[in-house]
């Protein structure tokens, strides 16, 4: 597990010295994850895309000195913050506009999604309220254990494993109701 | 033989089983149960679908859009792929100046310099820089991710 770990990091600083090989693999492997991460938290599509590009400039840009965690964490917590800074960007500017904010997610799902079921569980997810939502985005999407979690969102251990637990039966739920279940 | 709730089965497939010991019963359960296994199966495709979403239209064309960037490395206060010429070049640089400004200052008169104490006060030292605090995503260190998206 160890030796994946460090031939990842390997493969992240060859990435950040131009080696457009290592960016080729990087890419291919985070992309589409981190685009799902960055829409369910921002709820629109041009925002998730801004969102990755700028994950990867950044995770590029930025000195790793500790390696024992995965890249795919390291990315995860970087385009979740950003997607939470954008969201709270974006409201501000709506208030201050006085414009009348239209929840854009669905239509965000259905133009990006090319497939009918993740279409489906994307909605189901896009349903959830913004707790647990981001428990789930963050521990599926952004490869971080429950412990980091809780760290990050500031909330005790056991009410994040308690909101994992809501999120995915809630999600099944909709999914049962939809005749989407395996 | 009694079978094991969906919510047991649910929180054993996201391992969120509140006592260690209620882990191990409903894995005993399970080696004997071919029932409750094949509804355990069931909940972990919803769960790998649930966190399978993948919008492959977005962010398509990343890919060509490498960003270029300077990489410094931690501790040794140098920047990658800085080539030997500039370095040379911005070492010439230094030297000149030292010779030109030793020879023209050496000649010059210099006058007493007056600094006003309230301009002292109000202009304290800049502080060091200190070294930003790097660490990765199990090792955070306060304000690391702060610094990265800023």
């Amino acid at each position: 597990m160890q030796e994946t770990v460090d031939s990842e990091w390997e493969s992240f600083a060859r990435a950040q010295r131009g080696d457009g090989m290592a960016w080729g693999v990087l890419v291919a492997r985070h992309r589409a994850r981190l685009a799902a991460l960055a829409l369910f938290v921002t709820g629109s599509a041009e925002a998730a895309d801004e969102v990755v590009q700028e994950t990867f400039v950044r995770a590029l840009r930025a000195r790793i000195r500790d390696t024992s965690g995965t890249v795919r964490g390291f990315l995860g917590t970087i385009a979740y913050r950003l997607a939470v800074k954008e969201t709270a960007r974006v409201r501000r500017n709506v208030e201050l506009d006085r414009a009348e904010h239209v929840d854009g997610s669905r239509d965000a799902l259905e133009r990006v999604l090319a497939d009918e079921r993740d279409r489906l569980v994307a909605g189901a997810i896009a349903a959830l309220d913004a707790g647990h939502r981001d428990v789930l985005v963050l521990r599926f999407y952004g490869g971080h254990s429950y412990e980091e979690i809780a760290e990050s969102l500031g909330v005790p251990l056991g009410t994040v494993k308690s909101r994992i637990f809501y999120a995915v039966k809630s999600c099944r739920e909709t999914l049962r109701e939809r005749g989407a279940t395996s | 033989m009694t079978h094991r709730t969906e919510d047991e089965l649910l929180a054993y497939a996201l391992e969120v089983v509140e006592s260690e010991e209620e882990r191990a019963a409903i894995a005993t359960h399970l080696e004997t149960c071919p029932e409750c296994r094949g509804r355990l199966e069931s909940i972990r495709a919803d769960i790998e679908a649930i966190a399978g979403v993948r919008p492959s239209r977005l962010a398509a064309g990343i890919l060509d859009r490498r960003p270029r960037v300077q990489v410094v490395r931690a501790g040794l206060g140098g920047v990658r792929g800085f080539p030997l010429r500039a370095w040379l070049r911005a070492a010439a640089l230094i030297v000149i100046g030292l010779v030109v400004g030793f020879g023209v200052g050496s000649r010059v008169e210099r006058e007493p310099v007056f600094i006003s104490p309230a301009y002292m006060e109000a202009s304290p030292p800049a502080v060091a820089a200190s070294g930003a605090a790097v660490s990765d995503a199990t090792a955070v260190t306060p304000g690391y991710y702060e610094s990265i998206l800023e």
